[in-house]
Parts: C-alpha cells; structure tokens; sequence
C-alpha cells in the first residue's frame, strides 16, 4: 500500500477516534439527582405506553406527594434541552421540593434523546457546570430535538397528527410540535402520546411546559397560554412583577398553530396548561461564540449592541440573563400561578415551597444542590 | 428502530463500502483526502456517536 494511503487513514482515524470520543462519551454522561427526602416515588413514562420501554425515549418521572389529598400538576423539563434553564429548575425543583398537600410530578428531560448531544454545527460546550460547596456540579448540554441517531431518517415535510398540518421536517424531532402524539407514530409522537397518557389517567389539574427564547425572538420572557388558563397566568404576571420585581407578560396560545402542549394538552385533556418562555442569550443567532460563560452568566456584545438598538423583547442589563435569573423565574412563575390556581379551587389545591427568584440569584444556583456522598442511597438517581 | 431507519443505515454502509473501495483504487493524495473528508459523517452516523 502507498505510504501516502497509509498516512490518510492514520489521520481519518485520529479524527474520528478524536472527535467520537467526547461525543461517545457526552451520550452515555450520568448526571447525578439527589432527591428531596419528600420524594414519594418514582417511575417511567413507559409505564404509560409501554412501547417506550427499553427505548432512548422512555424517561423517569419524580413524585412528591404531600400528607394532604389534593390537587397535581406535572413540570415539564427538557423539551427543548439547548434550554438547559428548563431542565435545571426541575432538578432545583427534585432536590429542593417541600410539599404539605397534593402531588406534584417532575420530569426533567421530557425529550430524553434530547438531552444526549447538542446541535450539529452549533458550537455548544457539551456540558454546562456550575461550583457548590461540596463540588462542581455537571449536566449535559443537549438539544432541541431528538438526536437523528435516535429519530431517523426525517420527513420531507412533518404533517401533525391528527390534524395534518404541514410542518417543518425538522419538527418531526420536536417534542413541541408532536402534542397530543400517536401510540405507532414516530417517536416524538410516542413520548407525547405516553404523556397525555399520563394526564389523563394521573387527573392532572395543572401542566408546565419550561423554555426558553432568544431575546430577540417576540415570544419570550412570558407565560404562554390557552384561553382557559389566561386569567391564573395574568394574576401570576402581575404578582411577581409587583412581589418580585421582574417581568414576564402573557401571550395567547394561537388556536392554528397545531402540536404545541400549551395548544394539544389543552384540547385533548381536563388539564390546565402553561408554557414558560425565560430569555437566553446562547440561542439567539447573533450571539458570538458558544461558550460556557454565555450559556450561565448570559452576556454577549453583539447581544447589548442590539439592545442599543431597541430590537430586542428582552431587553438584556449589566447582570445580562445569567441562569439564575432564568431558573429563578420559572421557580417563581410556576409557584405563583399554583398560588393563582388554589385560591380558584380549594378543594384541588396544591402547597409546596421550592426556591424563588430572589433566593435563588442571591446565593446562586450551586446553593441549591446536594452532596450525593452525604444522602442515602435510595435518594440517589442517575439520570 | 424502525424498519426504514434500519434501511438508513444499511445504505450508509453500502456508502462507506463503497467510498473505501474506491479509496483504494486511488492514487492521487488530494482525492484520497477528499474520500477521507466524505466518509467521515457516514462513519460517524455507523458507528452511532453523530
């Protein structure tokens, strides 16, 4: 064989090995949860449509049941897993969780293969991490939609189910295009027919579905909402405005815009729905390069530039949309509309405490997560 | 895995076999890098890490 050969291979080689190696390793990364001890039980999505089992999709869901009967709600995080503030206010919310009345459900990523890789192309670290007092804390960047290794080939144009409008093929991945789902439909389709499974049979009474948007994107730093949920979102705005001194507007779900959960949850349950939308920098196309300070601390040149120009919806200050400001509005929107929602229905309220806004960017995120080497081992669980 | 996304990945093959197949016909360095540079996505979607 030609030397020159020889030496192309050698190199095709390195470059794979190099290049596949964090990649390889990136998908099989365990992130570490320390459950709260109100932790009451756990379970698989499967367990609702058990052709998930054994699958990439099928995905834990955390139960915290309080001493009182009451109401539920399920949080939703990881749908879009590039919005790692989503996925990380559920963990706050599985390590931090207090709960005296009702059950309150966690999933923290909702799109599991997802949260296995990030964007080809994109330029995102393959993980994001932050300093506690026992150590550095590590989770998975992952993305928007499910890994094509999980989900292949895609379509040439998605057509939702039932309805048949035509959407991006792209969207045939996305977790929020694929609402109400179909047990023999793609596997998109799969995870979301398993989670109206879900609740419908668990009764869910409330529904959270956590984002995040580009700043420069209109539908974002709000609450995302069908009709019915409007008036307990709009008391939720007008609270934290007033009590804890951010914004986060309503925005009405579009009744033909098809696939959304805050659209098909609604339709196709009893269960009241809420999309909420923080505002991230890293997502937004002008930003420059895709390093882990943007993706926590949330600052950009080209980003305070465009904010000089008035062109953005979030407009972005000196302390830029660090994660804490990010997880701390979900924390608090989401409490504050269950607050909203139990004064309306006593007899299904729900009362638990979690960390809010101003704890949260005061002591920062890291306060908030436990030494896995001090609980014991039934609180621990590999995600 | 479905049916047709096995049928994916048995084309991919058929692509790596036969991009290397003509790998080693070559004799020119700079086609060779451009087969190397080609098989490089088909490999990694096989191997499944991308």
């Amino acid at each position: 064989m030609q030397i020159s050969k020889i030496i192309v291979i050698a190199v095709l080689a390195v470059s794979v090995i190099a290049g596949g190696i964090p990649l390889y390793m990136q998908r099989n990364f365990e992130e570490t949860v320390v459950a709260s001890e109100y932790l009451t039980d756990t379970f698989m999505l499967s367990d609702y449509f058990p052709a998930l089992k054994g699958t990439v999709a099928d995905t834990r869901i955390y139960e915290f049941k309080g001493k009182e009967e009451g109401g539920s709600m399920l949080l939703i995080g990881g749908t879009h897993n590039s919005e790692n503030c989503a996925p990380l206010t559920a963990f706050l919310w599985i390590e931090n969780m207090k709960i005296d009345k009702g059950t309150v459900y966690v999933i923290p990523h909702f799109n599991r293969s997802g949260s296995l890789g990030t964007q080809p192309g994109g330029g995102f670290p393959l993980y994001y991490h932050f300093d506690t007092e026992w150590g550095e804390k590590q989770y998975r960047m992952g993305d928007r939609g499910l890994q094509a290794l999980d989900q292949w080939p895609d379509p040439d144009v998605y057509a939702h189910y039932p309805e048949g409008q035509l959407l991006s093929y792209i969207d045939a991945r996305n977790t929020n295009r694929t609402w109400p789902g179909r047990p023999n439909g793609f596997l998109s389709e799969q995870i979301t027919y398993a989670a109206m499974q879900f609740i419908k049979e668990e009764k869910i009474d409330v529904v959270f579905d956590l984002h995040s948007a580009e700043v420069m994107f209109p539908v974002t730093n709000c609450i995302v909402v069908p009709e019915v949920s409007k008036r307990y979102a709009v008391g939720a705005s007008l609270y934290v405005k007033g009590r804890e001194k951010f914004e986060c507007h309503v925005e009405s779900s579009p009744e033909n815009f098809r696939g959304l959960s805050h659209r098909e949850i609604s339709d196709n349950s009893d269960a009241l729905v809420f999309l909420l939308e923080a505002p991230s920098v890293h997502l937004d196309q002008i930003s420059g390069p895709k390093t882990h300070d943007l993706l926590m601390i949330g600052k950009d040149p080209f980003i305070e530039v465009a904010d000089k120009q008035g062109i953005l919806y979030a407009p972005i200050d000196e302390t830029g949309w660090t994660i804490e400001r990010r997880v701390g509005q979900h924390s608090s929107v989401t409490q504050e509309i269950i607050n909203q929602f139990n004064k309306k229905n006593e007899d299904r309220a729900i009362e638990f405490e979690v960390p809010k806004y101003a704890e949260i960017t005061e002591k920062g995120i890291g306060a908030f997560f436990h030494d896995p080497s001090k609980v014991p081992e039934e609180r621990i669980f590999i995600e | 895995m479905t049916f047709i996304m096995v049928c994916y990945y048995v084309i991919t093959a058929i692509v790596v076999f036969f991009l290397g197949w003509n790998f080693f016909k070559l004799k020119d360095v700079n086609k060779m890098m451009l087969y190397a540079i080609a098989v490089f996505p088909f490999l990694l979607r096989l191997l499944r890490i991308k």
